[in-house]
């Protein structure tokens, strides 16, 4: 059987943080929560991460600089940006090319079920 | 008997009676006894001193009568002097008589001239101008018919402007090229100088048919219009009808009208040139100022959007997270129960309004920006299959719409953001639907044509029309009549289409239905 894979949520909003987590978990995956950027990066560095899901706005850093981060390590961890702004795919261009997704809060569960298996396997 | 007569014979007597007294005085003298004893012979003496005595005294008479004669000669020369005199007196006095009744006419003139000059410089409208001057030249100067004609220096032409006793329509129809030199009118007018016609017979003047029953010399003559120096028309007068011959003596006075009439016409010209110029100025500084207040109220407009895009922004994303939240929780909890507990029904309804709510941030966000599109060369009519297929399954069905598409089949494929353009389509369909609930004709028809350079999607439904006082209002944000709408569909969609370089408009009768036009340029201007 295969190893559990990982996925690392990165949102500050505590409870939505949680629905992620109750329902990937139900999906059979590992669920690693992460409030802030710190602690993605902690993660990012101890553990095996096989998809990132990451909130654009984040109190102590920005979406985009914690996905700068990961492309420094690795370019082909699968990141999906989430974020409550639809404008994100056409205003910043540069980051949507090395992202593997989009995803426009409030998010469909079943949608999010479908993504992270398309992109997992 | 005549003087001259009367003293010769006087001058006789007189010398005779003269003798006579002497004779007697001698015999006298003789007779008392004076002694004459000198002489040989007494009465020889006596003669001789006669004789002597006689011629003596003729001679003396003579020379006195002469004297007296020459003074009457000279009496008589200064009376017939005098009484010439007299005669040229008399003459001279019937000149002065002449001369007077003369001065009183041109005194008359003066006056009359003084009187016209005031009352053209009392106006300055061209036509009441003109007026004055024909009725003045027609009355004071006594023809029968005056003409104006003026200067078009563009035409190369004299064109007639206004006439007295002259077939008006006609004189306005009269072009004289200046460069017929062989027109009298056009003689006249190089020449500067006021002319009678004497060769009616060969001038292209007469070939004119207002001036075609000029049959005889010197009944029509010319005068030149002159301002500042510059010639800019004529004057024409003719005595048709009274057939009174010209005489180079009236040009004169003709001509003194003439002058007085070019400047006041022209005066009148500069003032109308003028009034237009200002006329001019003041509409372009309307308009200037009207631009600068639209571009003002852009300025307000885009600089309240850009306020409210910013707080937009932020509300939406505070917004959406909970929702987020929410919708999740619920989903979850869907899942979680059976599908026939009751409790599935309040999920779909927390589901539904979530995503209503979602709904009215999206329209706030995507009415505060300006739209970001993403252009494909994409077929319009699809687009409208697509949707007309869409809601045939939906929106329809509910109300019972029956859709009639008219579709353009050639239109070629051009630019526009696909998704953008369904959203302002569907947003304008099922707005239709909406008003056409409770209507008795339930019927849609969509109609896509090139219209010049640019393609058109007329959306027309059997709607209550819009009212008059909202009509102006439809595409102000939050502006709607609708108790579930955020009033931000038409304002968005508007937005979507000008910002494709396109114009969404609208018509409607009340009772009839509503239009709305969706109109987009086949090659779009670069996006800015």
């Amino acid at each position: 059987m295969d190893e559990k894979k990982t996925v690392l949520v990165v949102e500050d909003e505590e409870l939505l943080a949680k629905v992620y987590e109750d329902t990937l978990g139900k999906s059979g995956y590992n669920v690693l929560v992460a409030k802030d950027g710190a602690t993605a990066f902690k993660y990012l560095d101890s553990e095996k991460i096989d998809l990132v899901i990451l909130d654009v706005k984040l109190p102590d850093t920005s979406g985009l600089k914690v996905l700068e981060e990961i492309r420094k390590k690795s370019k082909s961890l699968p990141v999906m940006m989430c974020t409550a702004y639809d404008g994100f795919k056409t205003d910043y261009e540069i980051w949507a090319s090395q992202v593997s997704d989009f995803a426009q809060k409030p998010i469909l569960l079943d949608k999010l079920r479908g993504k992270i298996k398309e992109i997992l396997g | 008997m005549n003087p001259l007569e009367m003293f010769r014979r006087i001058k006789l007597v007189t010398i005779i009676g003269i003798c006579l007294v002497f004779v007697v005085y001698l015999e006298l003298k003789h007779l008392i006894g004076i002694k004459e004893s000198s002489w040989a012979l007494p009465w020889f003496g006596l003669v001789l001193e006669m004789i002597l005595g006689a011629v003596s005294l003729i001679i003396i008479l003579q020379i006195a009568f002469e004297l007296v004669a020459t003074q009457m000669a000279k009496l008589k020369h200064k009376q017939e002097e005098f009484e010439e005199m007299g005669n040229l007196l008399k003459q001279a006095s019937g000149e002065s008589d002449r001369r007077n009744v003369l001065l009183q006419r041109k005194i008359d003139e003066i006056s009359n001239l003084q009187r016209i000059i005031r009352e053209m410089a009392q106006t300055m409208d061209l036509n009441k101008i003109l007026k004055i001057i024909l009725e003045s030249i027609s009355i004071y100067l006594q023809y029968d018919r005056v003409s104006v004609l003026l200067m078009n220096e563009e035409a190369g032409a004299l064109e007639g402007i206004e006439g007295l006793g002259i077939d008006i329509e006609k004189l306005k129809n009269l072009k004289i090229q200046i460069s017929d030199k062989t027109n009298f009118a056009v003689t006249s007018l190089l020449e500067k100088q006021p002319k009678v016609l004497f060769n009616y017979r060969d001038n292209p003047l007469i070939d004119f048919d207002i001036f075609k029953e000029i049959d005889q010399k010197a009944i029509l003559a010319c005068c030149p219009l002159e301002a500042k120096g510059r010639v800019i028309g004529i004057l024409i007068v003719d005595n048709v009808k009274s057939k009174r011959q010209i005489e180079e003596k009236d040009l004169r006075a003709l001509l003194t009208f003439a002058n007085q009439a070019g400047l006041a016409i022209e005066n009148a010209r500069l003032y109308e040139t003028e009034r237009r110029f200002k006329e001019k100025l003041q509409e372009e500084v309307d308009m200037a100022v009207k631009k600068l207040e639209k571009a003002q109220d852009q300025l307000i407009q885009a600089e309240k959007l850009s306020a409210l895009g910013e707080m937009a922004a932020i509300v939406t994303h505070e917004v959406r997270n909970p929702l987020s939240t929410i919708r999740g929780s619920a989903e979850l909890m869907q899942e979680m129960i059976n599908k026939n507990d009751p409790s599935q029904k309040y999920i779909d309804f927390i589901l539904k309004e979530v995503d209503r709510l979602n709904k009215v941030v999206g329209d706030i966000l995507s009415f505060s920006h300006k739209p970001q599109l993403t252009l494909k060369k994409s077929d319009i009519n699809q687009v409208i299959d697509e949707l007309v297929s869409f809601l045939e399954l939906t929106d329809f069905v509910k109300v019972g719409v029956k859709c009639i598409k008219e579709l353009d089949k050639t239109l070629p494929p051009f630019d526009f953001d696909v998704d953008r353009i369904k959203q302002v389509t569907l947003n304008i369909i099922q707005n239709a639907c909406h008003f056409m609930v409770n209507r008795g004709v339930k019927q849609l028809t969509v109609v896509t044509k090139k219209n010049n350079e640019n393609v058109e999607v007329e959306i027309s439904d059997t709607g209550p029309g819009i009212p008059p006082e909202n009509f102006n209002k439809i595409f102000e944000p939050f502006f709607t009549t609708r108790t579930r709408g955020t009033g931000l569909g038409l304002a968005v969609s508007r937005n979507i289409v000008e910002t494709h370089g396109g114009k969404l408009d609208v018509r409607s009768q009340i009772g009839i239905g509503t239009t709305f036009i969706i109109s987009l340029p086949l090659t779009t201007p670069s996006m800015g």
